[in-house]
């Protein structure tokens, strides 16, 4: 429960958060809170990138340059994720869900979007592969 | 009286964290109103006890090390409260507070309140027993901080844990299971805080306090005594 309460308390001084000082708090309030669960280690990057990006204005050209820097890990990891599971669960003879032309979409236009932020082209040669049917 | 040492080592715990957590009054933004500084010096307060705790643990933790760690706190908080006290009644801007969320609010922390007077029982595939009692325990026994081989939990990280120390030393049995008040308390403060940055009045957060203490993953974890 004071896990639920640190990070709350983390997301209150990062609305408000401007000066160094106060982004010092903001990061004293993730330490306490990754000093209690170690599931905070997640929480306090999303609160670090999507609190002053999104719903703020003028938000910190930091998280911006950061959150690009993710959705290009996250695609990278996509990859890799389908790359293991689609072997493996062929293998196991069980539904390769992260194959699904719907899962597909979302991740190619996330792809897209991180290639085009990134300044490079956005065709990206894994989109241009159309997933069949699976047997 | 058998629950006497469990409210006494509350109280202390919960000074001393008030007055750990005025030290970080100085980096809150100035447009914080009361109830955002209390709720943050409160549950930053706890952070910062639990962490030097932990810190002071690594090399000795007995009952003198744990006092040696709460007296700065205690005397720190003694010295701000007249001064907080004033401005109680300024944290919640609000004529008269809306009854029947003040009710749920005020019957879920009297049965948190009799709830965390009851002793822990239980074995060790209990959450509460392994991940947050076991540890302490064998803590206060060794005099030490250190993850006890056959059980990993203890592993984990453990700012509330070295608090639960704390209160096991002065306390008793009983007195981690009262923490869960005092956590309580400060989750749905730091609940309000925050509804009220997003927009709602006095009376909103009122409601949101009360739907917050109605909600199952706080009311039974708190009464359990598990965090």
């Amino acid at each position: 429960m004071l896990f639920a309460g640190f990070l709350l308390g983390a997301a209150r001084i990062a609305f408000d958060a401007v000066t160094l000082r106060h982004y010092v708090l903001l990061g004293i309030f993730c330490g306490i809170s990754m000093g209690t669960k170690y599931t905070a280690l997640i929480s306090w990057v999303l609160l670090v990138l999507v609190l002053p990006s999104d719903f703020r204005p003028g938000a910190a050209p930091v998280a911006a340059i950061v959150g690009k820097e993710l959705r290009n890990f996250v695609c990278c990891g996509y990859r890799c994720l389908r790359a293991v599971l689609s072997k493996k669960l062929v293998a196991l003879r069980l539904p390769d869900l992260s194959s699904s032309p719907r899962i597909a979409a979302i991740f190619s236009s996330y792809e897209a979007t991180s290639i085009r932020l990134a300044g490079g082209t956005t065709q990206c040669p894994g989109n241009r592969r159309r997933l069949g049917p699976r047997h | 009286m058998r629950f006497l040492p469990a409210i006494f080592a509350n109280v202390i715990l919960v000074a001393s964290a008030l007055g750990i957590g005025s030290l970080l009054r100085p980096l809150f933004p100035e447009k914080f109103s009361e109830i955002d500084r209390f709720a943050l010096t409160l549950l930053g307060g706890l952070g910062l006890l639990g962490t030097i705790l932990f810190g002071v643990g690594q090399f000795w933790f007995s009952r003198s090390a744990i006092v040696l760690v709460l007296l700065p706190g205690v005397l720190l908080s003694v010295v701000m409260f007249p001064r907080a006290l004033g401005k109680c009644r300024t944290v919640f801007p609000v004529g008269s507070p809306p009854i029947l969320p003040m009710a749920i609010i005020s019957s879920v922390l009297i049965v948190t309140a009799i709830g965390g007077f009851a002793e822990p029982i239980g074995d060790m595939n209990s959450d509460a027993i392994a991940y947050h009692y076991h540890g302490p325990k064998v803590w206060l026994r060794e005099a030490v901080i250190r993850p006890v081989p056959d059980e990993v939990l203890t592993s984990f990280p453990s700012v509330v844990e070295t608090q639960f120390a704390a209160l096991m030393s002065f306390g008793g049995q009983r007195a981690p299971g009262l923490f869960s008040f005092a956590s309580l308390v400060a989750l749905l403060l730091i609940a309000a805080s925050l509804s009220m940055r997003l927009g709602l009045d006095g009376r909103g957060a009122w409601w949101v306090m009360a739907l917050c203490a109605t909600m199952p993953a706080f009311v039974p974890r708190s009464i359990r005594r598990i965090y």
